[in-house]
C-alpha cells in the first residue's frame, strides 16, 4: 500500500464504515506503523473529525420550542378528537336521516288520522253492523248478501289455508255458561275450488259440531261450513238472527 | 397513547433537539429550522400508525424533516457541485490537537454545498449516523454515499482550512453549478 491508497483508506475507515470485516483496515494499519508523515495525517483527520462534530452540534436550540411542539401535539389531539366526534354526529345523522327519510316515505303515503272521522266511522259501525261484513264480503269475491248471523256477535275475520286454498272466514263469538266463550266460525267454500262440496257431511266432535249451510239464491256456486261449540243445533241458534231480527 | 406503545410525548422529547439542529443545519437559518421541526412532528402525529418500532423513530423522523426540507427548496435553483478532483490525493498536513471550528463558519460553508453533500455530511458528523443509515436515508447505494461523503470532507477541510491557513490542504479547484456540463457529478458516483 502506498500513501495515496493509505489515505484513500483512511477515508473509508471513517466510523461510519460499521459494516467493514474485522481485518479489512489491517494493511492500513500497518501502513500508518510504518509511515511517520500518513500517521500524522491519520490524527489530523481524526482532529477535524472530533472539531467537525463539536461544531456541527453547537445549534442553540430555542427555549420555547419544546414548549411549542407539546402545545402543537395537544391542538392535534383535540383536532383528532373533535375530528372523530364530528364523524360520529355526522354518521347518527345520516342514519338519523336515512330512517327519517324512510319513516317520511311510509307516512307520506299514509294519510294522517283524522280522529273526527275515526269517530264517525266507528258510530256507522255499530249502528250498521252489517255494513263492514258486506265491504268485506266484496273484498273476498262473495256475494255481497246478508248473512243469517247476528253481526253484533262478530269479533273476527280473515282467510285460513284449507287445502292449499285461502278460504274467508268470520268468528262469532258470545258468553258462554262457564269461563269459556262460545264460538261459532263460518267458512265460505267455493265450488270452483274445492271438488264435490255438495256431498259434505257435517260432522261432531266432542267440542265441535259442523253444519252444511247452502242457499243458492243467495249465495250461488258457495258452501257455507259453520264450525260451532256445542253439542246440538241449538248451540248454534244464538248466533243467528231470530225472525224478528231479520 | 401511540401505536404499539410509542407516545408522541416521548417522541418529542427524544428527538426535538436532534431534529432542530438537523434542520438547522440544512436550511441555515434558525426560524426554517424552526419551522421545519414543527412541520416534522405535526407530519409525524398523523402518520404515527406508520412507525411500528419504536427503534426506527429517529431515522423515521429524520426522514420526515429531510423530505419537508427538499419540498420547500425543491424548486431552488442555488445548488453548487463539489468536484472530486483532488479527494483521493494525499494531503501534507500536520495533526492539529484541540482543533476548533467556528459554527456560523461551518454553517456558511455547509450552505455552499448542495443538498445531496450536505446532507450525509450532516448526519455523519452530528448524528453519527453509519454509512448505512445515511443510505437507507437518502435512498442511495452505500458506495455512493461513501464517495458523496468524501468529497463533502474534502470540500469543508478545504474552505474551513483555506480561511486560517490557505496552503494546509489540497483542494478543489473550483465549483461548477449543475448547468457546467464537466462540473455535474455522476449517478454512479461510488468509489
Amino acid at each position: 500500500m502506498d500513501c495515496n491508497e493509505a489515505y484513500f483508506s483512511m477515508q473509508m475507515k471513517g466510523r461510519g464504515n460499521v459494516e467493514a470485516a474485522p481485518g479489512e483496515f489491517a494493511e492500513l494499519d500497518r501502513h500508518l506503523a510504518a509511515c511517520p508523515h500518513c500517521s500524522r495525517v491519520a490524527r489530523s483527520l481524526a482532529a477535524e473529525d472530533a472539531a467537525l462534530s463539536r461544531a456541527m452540534a453547537a445549534v442553540p436550540v430555542p427555549q420555547g420550542l419544546r414548549l411549542e411542539l407539546h402545545r402543537q401535539l395537544r391542538d392535534h389531539t383535540h383536532a383528532r378528537r373533535r375530528m372523530r366526534s364530528y364523524r360520529l354526529v355526522a354518521t347518527a345523522a345520516a342514519v338519523l336521516i336515512a330512517v327519517g327519510i324512510g319513516l317520511g316515505v311510509t307516512s307520506a303515503a299514509r294519510p294522517p288520522l283524522d280522529l273526527v272521522q275515526f269517530t264517525l266511522d266507528q258510530d256507522a259501525r255499530f249502528e250498521n253492523p252489517d255494513e263492514p261484513v258486506r265491504l268485506w264480503l266484496a273484498a273476498n269475491h262473495l256475494p255481497e248478501r246478508p248473512l243469517p248471523f247476528n253481526m253484533a256477535l262478530l269479533v273476527a275475520q280473515g282467510t285460513e289455508k284449507i287445502q292449499g286454498r285461502e278460504v274467508p272466514y268470520l268468528v262469532f263469538s258470545r258468553p258462554g255458561e262457564g269461563r269459556e266463550p262460545r264460538i261459532a266460525k263460518l267458512f265460505f267454500l267455493k265450488d270452483q275450488q274445492f271438488v264435490g262440496l255438495k256431498d259434505l257431511r257435517e260432522a261432531q266432535s266432542s267440542r265441535f259440531q259442523t253444519r252444511i249451510l247452502r242457499d243458492e239464491r243467495q249465495f250461488p256456486g258457495v258452501t257455507m261450513l259453520v264450525l260451532f261449540t256445542g253439542q246440538t243445533d241449538d248451540d248454534l241458534k244464538p248466533f243467528l238472527l231470530t225472525h224478528n231480527q231479520t | 397513547m401511540g401505536i404499539d406503545g410509542i407516545r408522541p410525548q416521548e417522541l418529542i422529547d427524544a428527538h426535538y433537539e436532534a431534529l432542530y439542529r438537523y434542520a438547522y443545519r440544512l436550511s441555515g437559518k434558525a426560524a426554517d429550522a424552526e419551522d421545519l421541526t414543527q412541520e416534522t412532528f405535526s407530519k409525524a402525529f398523523s402518520r404515527i400508525g406508520q412507525l411500528r418500532d419504536h427503534e426506527r423513530a429517529k431515522g423515521w423522523l429524520f426522514r420526515i424533516l429531510r423530505n419537508a426540507y427538499l419540498h420547500r427548496v425543491r424548486d431552488d435553483r442555488r445548488h453548487r457541485i463539489v468536484p472530486l478532483d483532488g479527494v483521493g490525493d494525499l494531503p501534507d498536513r500536520q495533526p492539529e490537537e484541540g482543533l476548533e471550528i467556528d459554527s456560523a463558519q461551518l454553517q456558511k460553508v455547509l450552505n455552499e454545498l448542495d443538498e445531496t453533500f450536505r446532507t450525509p455530511i450532516i448526519l455523519y458528523y452530528f448524528e453519527e449516523f453509519s454509512y448505512r443509515d445515511i443510505a437507507d436515508q437518502m435512498s442511495l447505494p452505500i458506495g455512493t454515499v461513501m464517495s458523496r461523503l468524501a468529497r463533502a470532507k474534502s470540500y469543508l477541510r478545504q474552505r474551513l482550512s483555506g480561511l486560517d491557513t490557505p496552503d494546509r490542504f489540497q483542494t478543489p479547484d473550483r465549483f461548477q453549478t449543475p448547468d457546467t456540463p464537466d462540473g455535474e457529478p455522476s449517478r454512479n458516483d461510488g468509489p
